[in-house]
């Protein structure tokens, strides 16, 4: 019979190393079903590109605001992410629900919600694939125009929390997907949602006071991508975002989010396993 | 992750008792008993069937051992881990197809699909590579062992599912309706499989299928489940003699059943009938009766007329029959 060994004395390091083995190897797998499909992300590498572009293009009233451009151009790269992540996520564990393969994959010795990170991580390695292509073809644009967008390393700390964020976020929707049945009409929604209000079409501080706070509190990515906008086009520095409390509520959503996230997807599968209804 | 770690075997069962223990598994979906009580212990290596009509809770079973489906109560032991408070060990002893679905990606080939099962288990790819390739190599999947499984036929993708449920080597196998959709070269295949797992290689199957010919000719022994209840649990081999007809059918040699010997030799007031055997020249005479007096009257008369007598048997149904009264509560 098979078993898991782990060296005498040493049995956490070993417990780590064949857990982040199997995580691993979730990971590799969902890249490995993507990369079968390469018609597909080409072409939606393709319209992530061209949606940017004809987005600024309608908000600028038919032209490309310079400005506008550097302002929108992080908070439009983290719905790229976010939109992939959350889609995958969820398609991904439907589509394993209806096929059955759900069910073959919860017969591992991981909890759900350890190997769900495996699948979380293909479906962020795919949103940062597709963002950085999108963000190496409108920095090259933004050389054409002019735009001022200059790269600071302080950033990468709202950045983070941006990505945990959303992959909490994706977690928690993954987990939604198995117990609500219109959860792609749902997902539809917030990804329109998340488009409008963090900040992709149009900076938040524009926005209505009421309705700023409302979307730092409740869209995902908004305060993230708000400190990130201060740091990289604002150029202020790590710690005037730090001490006015932007980046620790930040932190604290992505923290919470994820957490949250990882809570809901282990409750969704412990009802599904309660209801039988994992199977195909 | 904590739960990867080397737990001792649960308390109610051992490492060299039962294979799988079921005490007092109820699951009920609201006000619906899909199981109700059942209890049951399969040794290592033996095969049991488990079967039932459609709805029976054959399927919630499986699902109940493997731990994919919560018990509302009673408690499942595979390989002496409990399922609920031992699980990560307890997953380590299975290997499941299930019915109704893929079981593995069709959108990754054969290789990867083994390679992906056998590290969700906690192998490592050098432990899994000899296997994955014995298994492909056994199942005739080699050649195309790197194409997409969705490209194949209904028959190999079943194969594939059958090395991934194997490929780390479990002691308990669970196949439900393994041979479900599968043409009769491919069906063979799976019961050839079967044969040689629980035979050769020592694993203990459970297997679910409405096809009660192979179950007959694989099963160590059977249960029937009927509306969540076990109706009957015995070697397949007692059940079918519980439920023997009371007749017998002595084989004959050296005539056709049709020339006169017999009518001279049998009198008139015997209750038998003759007809031609499976054989030339053989014949089968049936008493209809299990009156052992009569046998015995149709034995010395066949002996004196010097005809040789090649097998007395009472006559046992095949277990579809067997099947059908139990299904209906016969």
């Amino acid at each position: 019979m098979a078993t898991i060994t782990t060296a005498p004395g040493r049995a956490g390091h070993g417990q780590l190393a064949v857990g982040l083995r199997m995580v691993g190897n979730e990971t590799s797998k969902g890249l490995r079903v993507l990369w079968v499909h390469k018609l597909p992300l080409a072409l939606q590498l393709a319209i992530m590109t061209a949606y940017y572009w004809a987005i600024q293009f309608f908000i600028g009233g038919g032209r490309l605001v310079d400005r506008l451009l550097a302002l929108t151009l992080a908070g439009y790269l983290a719905y790229v992410i976010g939109y992939i992540a959350l889609l995958r996520m969820a398609a991904g564990v439907l589509e394993e629900l209806y096929t059955g393969t759900l069910e073959q994959s919860l017969l591992s010795p991981l909890r759900p919600w350890v190997a769900s990170t495996g699948r979380l991580a293909a479906a962020l390695a795919e949103g940062l694939v597709t963002a950085a292509v999108v963000a190496a073809f409108y920095l090259a644009v933004f050389a054409v125009l002019d735009v001022q967008l200059t790269f600071r390393w302080a950033a990468v700390v709202p950045l983070a929390a941006t990505l945990v964020d959303i992959a909490g976020f994706a977690l928690l929707i993954g987990g939604l997907a198995l117990v609500v049945n219109s959860i792609g009409a749902i997902i539809h929604v917030i990804q329109s949602v998340i488009m409008f209000l963090n900040g992709a079409f149009i900076p938040v501080f524009v926005f209505p006071g009421w309705l700023e706070r409302t979307a730092k509190i409740f869209v995902p990515t908004t305060l993230g991508i708000d400190a990130t906008r201060r740091i990289l086009v604002a150029g202020e520095p790590l710690r005037q975002v730090w001490s006015d409390g932007t980046l620790p509520w930040a932190l604290f959503h992505a923290a919470v989010l994820l957490v949250g996230g990882a809570m809901v997807y282990q409750a969704a599968i412990r009802r599904g396993l309660r209801e039988g209804r994992l199977g195909a | 992750m904590q739960e990867v770690l080397a737990h001792a075997p649960t308390a109610g069962g051992t490492r060299t008792g039962a294979a799988i223990q079921l005490r007092g598994l109820t699951k009920r979906f609201g006000h619906l008993a899909a199981v109700e009580g059942v209890s049951l212990e399969v040794p290592r290596g033996q095969v049991f069937g488990l079967l039932g009509p459609n709805g029976a809770g054959k399927t919630t079973t499986i699902k109940l051992m493997t731990g994919l489906v919560t018990p509302t109560s009673g408690t499942v032991v595979l390989g002496g881990y409990d399922i609920s408070r031992q699980r990560s060990r307890a997953v380590q002893q299975v290997g499941a197809v299930l019915e109704g679905s893929r079981n593995v990606y069709w959108s990754l080939s054969a290789w990867q699909n083994l390679l992906y099962f056998g590290r969700l288990k906690g192998l490592r790819t050098a432990e899994i590579k000899p296997r994955a390739e014995r298994l492909l190599g056994d199942l005739d999947l080699w050649e195309r062992r790197n194409q997409q499984v969705g490209g194949f036929s209904r028959g190999m993708q079943q194969k594939v599912a059958v090395a991934a449920a194997l490929v780390t080597d479990p002691g308990i196998v669970l196949l439900d309706e393994p041979t479900i959709g599968l043409d009769v070269e491919a069906a063979q295949t799976v019961r050839q499989w079967v044969v040689r797992l629980a035979h050769q290689d020592g694993k203990t199957i459970v297997l679910t299928t409405h096809q009660l010919a192979m179950a007959e000719e694989l099963c160590d022994r059977v249960a029937v489940i009927r509306d969540g209840h076990i109706v009957t649990d015995l070697p397949t081999h007692e059940l079918l003699d519980r439920y023997a007809e009371d007749r017998f059918e002595v084989e004959v040699g050296g005539t056709d059943g049709t020339d006169a010997t017999l009518a001279n030799i049998l009198p008139a007031e015997l209750p038998v009938d003759a007809a031609p055997g499976s054989a030339d020249g053989h014949t089968i005479i049936t008493l209809p009766t299990a009156d052992q007096e009569t046998l015995h009257q149709v034995l010395a008369r066949l002996h004196a007329g010097a005809v040789p007598v090649l097998g007395v048997s009472r006559v046992r149904p095949s277990l579809e029959a067997v099947f059908v009264k139990l299904v209906r509560g016969e």
